[in-house]
């Protein structure tokens, strides 16, 4: 059976554009992933052992060019661009780890559900999961967002909303396919109850496609919150985050200072295509046969 | 050229070797075939999954996955099939070698009319030929099969699997290749359907004159339609012999064995012998005879060095080291 | 009394139709699968259930097992009627009967260790006192359907083993709860010729040893002999007749088993000309359409007007020989 996850993830793509640099099969790719994945992971878990500077204090003059003593510049505000940057992979991965757990979480048991009991309940939550599903992902999250306000666990919700149609999809149609495979008729053969058959027949099989998923999910979630926070409705200032970083840059950019939204800028773009590669490369190895169909 | 020992050879095949390329090595599913095919006879290659009788056809054809490596000579008609590139390969398809699969559904293409099929077949080899005449060479063919040329104007999947089969073998006769090649081509089909296609492949084979090669796992098909067998274990032609001499006097102890384990139709033969294990993983395979691990009369000599093909008499050859005595005087001789 | 014993059993599954037809036709298509299926199996005894593709073999073993709910009829196991239990009651019974499907490789979860696959029937029916317990059972079931060293094959998963030690996995997964009954569905079908011959033969064994009661479903003649007390010839979800094999293969009554038995071919070129080839023209109807009368009318060189229009029933020819044909009426 073909388990290849297709979905809508912005990183899918980019994965997919990625390949032809990688010899398929040779696991390169999501090693290449992981290791920009391990450097972001570390830059959060250290910010404070890292950073040379407060983020949210003045360190210097304002509108420093990078140089020596701050080698991202500072920004409007005399902040250290560098500090802001390690701290903001903190904000980053937070929030896109809290989004995804929510929408995993709640994806997840209904795809679940809905593909093993089928049916009437099975029409219903793949109509209302499919008009979610077609909304664009920021439009829904901003007018999510704009109804929850601003802080952590707000963005994480309106961001999780967005995407747990995606692990519903995933699951469902996996699991509606793997329901009317050998092994789960020969499980009922034994006696075994729904419960038992959906627990230890069912899940263990569609969970190669969850953790492909889970890391697409967590590269689009960045881009999400990053976008929100851009347009003000994320994380309130001064708790440093690429997205109002970026938001804060681009109004100087008629002074040349670059610096200020380049380097957010980057961190994004590195970090999701990090998760990009990983997920890229971890589908490949889980479905050994989406290399070799060009 | 082509003569031996009277008979005209259409095929020949020499030390011929097909090895997949994997990242843990070569998996050598072909290793070191020899064999002839005469001028309007069947050949019947029989062996258990895995022995290399399907990739054995499909080499033939050139028409591996890209990961397969082939060594040894082909010769179809004296032309050397090895040596051949993609394009004159495409020329000989269906003219001079064509094949028969197992599921005919696979090897057609469903959204085109049976009629495409054929005057595309026909019209690729003989530019020739024009639209209205390639449509009579089908009608021509398909009434060789018992199929109604009303028929022409449909599309595969509106034939049942019986008369897909029987469409499939027009359309690989409907050029009268020299050799075709029939890969378990009743496997897939119910045994009173089969009976059908293997009486038709009987009557159109006599009629054209082609030779044919049929692969199958199935001891009762080939008794049925062959003439001479060869049998394959892990990627070796362990025995090849005139059909009655390997169900009457088999000599290699695989062929022994597989008959008696074949479940017969004999009352009087209640017992139920089987061979103890499982063939071996062709992956990195050395030197030695495949079969030693199975095979209740093995030597020492068995595990070290590959048997050589001894030739019993003119048409039967074993590759078994139980034979090999007057072979090794040879070699002695010769050294000495 | 029969451990099994099946009563007029009928299934038919509906046939989908895509949208726009379904708008326009009243009538509702249905395969039938099974039309009216009598037999019973004795303690101990194997019952060969022998046909084609479409003649409702398979149909028929899910069928007995409540894999599958009938549209009419009753299947009784051991006395009790089974067609009235409820689910949960059902689910408690199946450790009396179980299943060997076709597919060893399909038939084991991918994701389980081949001890813990065989283990877990028993943990669902809560045999063994204990996890220690009933792994030792599990190594016992290994070594006995020859799956050594038993300890390493726990371990292993389905795609480590070859065919042949897949379907001995099934095998024991089937018999740790020590069912009375087992339905085995082209069992050895997909095996090789000499790996098939094996596990035959460990089933032959098994049956003793287990005191086991088979329902032995085949579309290859040839392997009933060796297992089969009686065989039973289906052809578009009826049974044509019923016999001992040695009754079935040398004196075939019913048309279309003389057709069958004519057509399987012998692994002896001999045998093979000695044969009368009565091979009838075309090929098994669309059981969607079954023929009225005898299913096997259009085909029977015998035919007579009474088999187009009325079926005829399975009666008794002589002992243990019943035949559905008015030929011999």
């Amino acid at each position: 059976m073909d388990r290849t996850v297709e979905v809508k993830f912005l990183s899918a793509s980019i994965g997919r554009a990625f390949r032809k640099f990688f010899r398929s099969g040779s696991g390169k790719m999501a090693f290449t992933g992981a290791v920009i994945l391990i450097i972001f992971l570390l830059a959060a878990v250290f910010a404070e052992q890292i950073a040379p500077y407060d983020p949210t204090v003045r360190s210097g003059k304002a509108f420093l060019s990078p140089n020596s003593e701050h080698i991202f510049g500072t920004d409007n505000l005399g902040r250290d661009m560098f500090s802001r940057v390690l701290y903001g992979s903190r904000i980053a991965l937070l929030i896109a780890f809290i989004a995804v757990l929510i929408a995993a979480a709640v994806g997840i048991p209904l795809g679940l559900l809905s593909g093993y009991v089928g049916g009437p309940l099975d029409r219903v939550l793949v109509l209302i999961m499919d008009a979610v599903y077609s909304f664009p992902g920021l439009i829904l999250a901003i007018a999510v967002a704009a109804v929850l306000g601003t802080g952590v666990i707000n963005i994480a919700v309106s961001i999780a909303v967005v995407y747990a149609p995606t692990y519903f999809r995933v699951i469902r149609n996996q699991v509606s396919s793997i329901k009317s495979e050998l092994y789960v008729e020969a499980a009922k053969a034994i006696g075994a109850k729904n419960w038992t058959i959906l627990l230890r027949y069912v899940l263990p099989n569609v969970l190669p496609s969850v953790v492909v998923v889970l890391s697409m999910n967590l590269a689009d979630a960045i881009m999400v919150e990053a976008g929100l926070s851009f347009l003000g409705l994320g994380i309130a200032p001064p708790t440093p985050d690429w997205g109002y970083d970026l938001s804060n840059g681009q109004r100087f950019i008629l002074m040349n200072d670059w610096w200020m939204i380049m380097f957010p800028g980057l961190a994004i773009i590195v970090l999701v295509l990090g998760f990009s590669l990983f997920s890229e490369g971890l589908n490949e190895y889980l479905n050994p046969n989406v290399g070799e169909r060009e | 050229m082509n003569i031996v020992d009277g008979k005209e050879a259409v095929c020949r095949i020499e030390d011929f070797r097909v090895h997949y390329m994997t990242f843990d090595g070569p998996v050598k599913a072909v290793d070191g075939v020899n064999m002839e095919v005469y001028r309007e006879e069947t050949l019947g290659l029989v062996g258990e999954s895995g022995c290399g009788k399907s990739t054995l056809g499909s080499a033939l054809l050139k028409i591996l996955p890209r990961t397969a490596r082939m060594s040894g000579k082909v010769y179809l008609e004296g032309e050397d099939l090895m040596s051949k590139m993609e394009k004159e390969m495409q020329k000989l398809r269906g003219a001079k070698i064509a094949m028969i699969f197992q599921d005919p559904m696979t090897s057609l293409n469903p959204i085109m009319k049976v009629k495409d099929h054929f005057t595309e077949m026909i019209r690729t080899h003989k530019p020739e030929v024009s639209e209205e005449q390639a449509l009579e060479m089908a009608a021509r063919a398909l009434e060789e099969v018992g199929i109604s040329e009303s028929r022409l104007n449909d599309y595969p999947f509106q034939f049942s699997g019986g008369m897909r089969q029987r469409m499939m073998i027009a359309l690989s006769i409907v050029l009268r290749p020299a050799l075709v090649i029939a890969d378990e081509p009743t496997t897939s089909l119910d045994v009173i359907v089969q009976a059908q296609i293997l009486q038709l492949m009987k009557e159109i084979q006599s009629h054209i004159r082609s030779s044919m090669i049929l692969i199958t796992h199935d001891l009762g098909v080939v008794a049925e339609m062959a003439h001479r067998i060869g049998v394959m274990y892990a990627g070796h032609l362990v025995e090849l012999a005139p059909r009655d001499v390997i169900y009457y006097r088999p000599l290699h102890p695989y062929t022994v064995a597989l008959l008696e384990s074949v479940p017969n139709t004999d009352i009087n033969d209640m017992d139920l012998d089987y061979i103890e294990g499982y063939p071996p993983s062709l992956l990195n395979i050395g030197e030695g005879c495949r079969f030693a691990d199975r095979c209740p009369k093995v030597m020492k000599l068995c595990r070290d060095r590959t048997p050589p093909d001894v030739q019993i008499d003119e048409e039967h050859i074993v590759k078994c080291w139980l034979y090999a005595d007057s072979f090794e005087e040879d070699e002695d001789n010769a050294s000495g | 009394m029969p451990l099994v014993k099946v009563e007029n059993l009928v299934k038919h599954f509906p046939v989908r139709m895509n949208f726009i037809k379904a708008l326009f036709t009243r009538e509702r298509k249905k395969v039938h699968a099974v039309n009216g299926v009598n037999f019973s199996i004795e303690e101990g005894e194997t019952l060969g259930l022998v046909g084609e593709s479409g003649s409702g073999k398979t149909t028929m073993g899910r069928l007995v097992l409540r894999l599958e709910e009938p549209t009419k009829g009753r299947i009784f196991f051991a006395g009790r009627e089974i067609t009235s239990l409820s689910a949960e009651e059902m689910r408690r019974l199946r450790r009396e009967m179980q299943i060997i499907f076709q597919d060893p490789l399909a038939s084991l979860n991918p994701y389980m260790r081949i001890g813990e696959a065989i283990r877990h029937p028993l943990v669902i029916h809560g045999i063994g006192e204990n996890k220690r317990k009933q792994r030792e059972m599990v190594l016992e079931m290994l070594e006995r359907v020859n799956l050594r060293p038993a300890e390493e094959f726990y371990n292993r998963f389905p795609r480590q083993l070859s065919g042949g030690q897949r379907q001995r996995v099934v095998i024991a997964r089937a018999l740790i709860t020590r069912p009375k009954f087992v339905v085995a569905d082209e069992a050895v079908a997909m095996l090789d010729v000499s790996v098939r011959s094996q596990l035959l033969k460990l089933m032959v064994d098994l049956k003793r040893e287990f005191n086991l009661t088979y329902l032995f479903i085949t579309h290859d003649l040839a392997t009933t002999k060796y297992i089969c007390n009686r065989i039973a010839v289906m052809y578009l979800g009826r049974i044509v007749e019923e016999g001992s094999f040695r009754d079935i293969y040398t004196d075939p009554l019913h048309p279309y088993t003389k057709a069958l038995i004519s057509a399987v071919p012998e692994p002896d070129p001999k045998a093979m000309e000695r044969k009368k080839k009565l091979i009838p023209e075309g090929e098994v109807p669309n059981p969607i359409d079954p023929p009225s009368g005898c299913p096997f009318h259009p085909r029977c060189p015998y035919v007579k007007e009474v088999c187009r229009t009325v079926p005829p029933e399975l009666k008794e020819y002589s002992g243990d020989r019943k035949v559905a044909c008015y030929l011999y009426d």
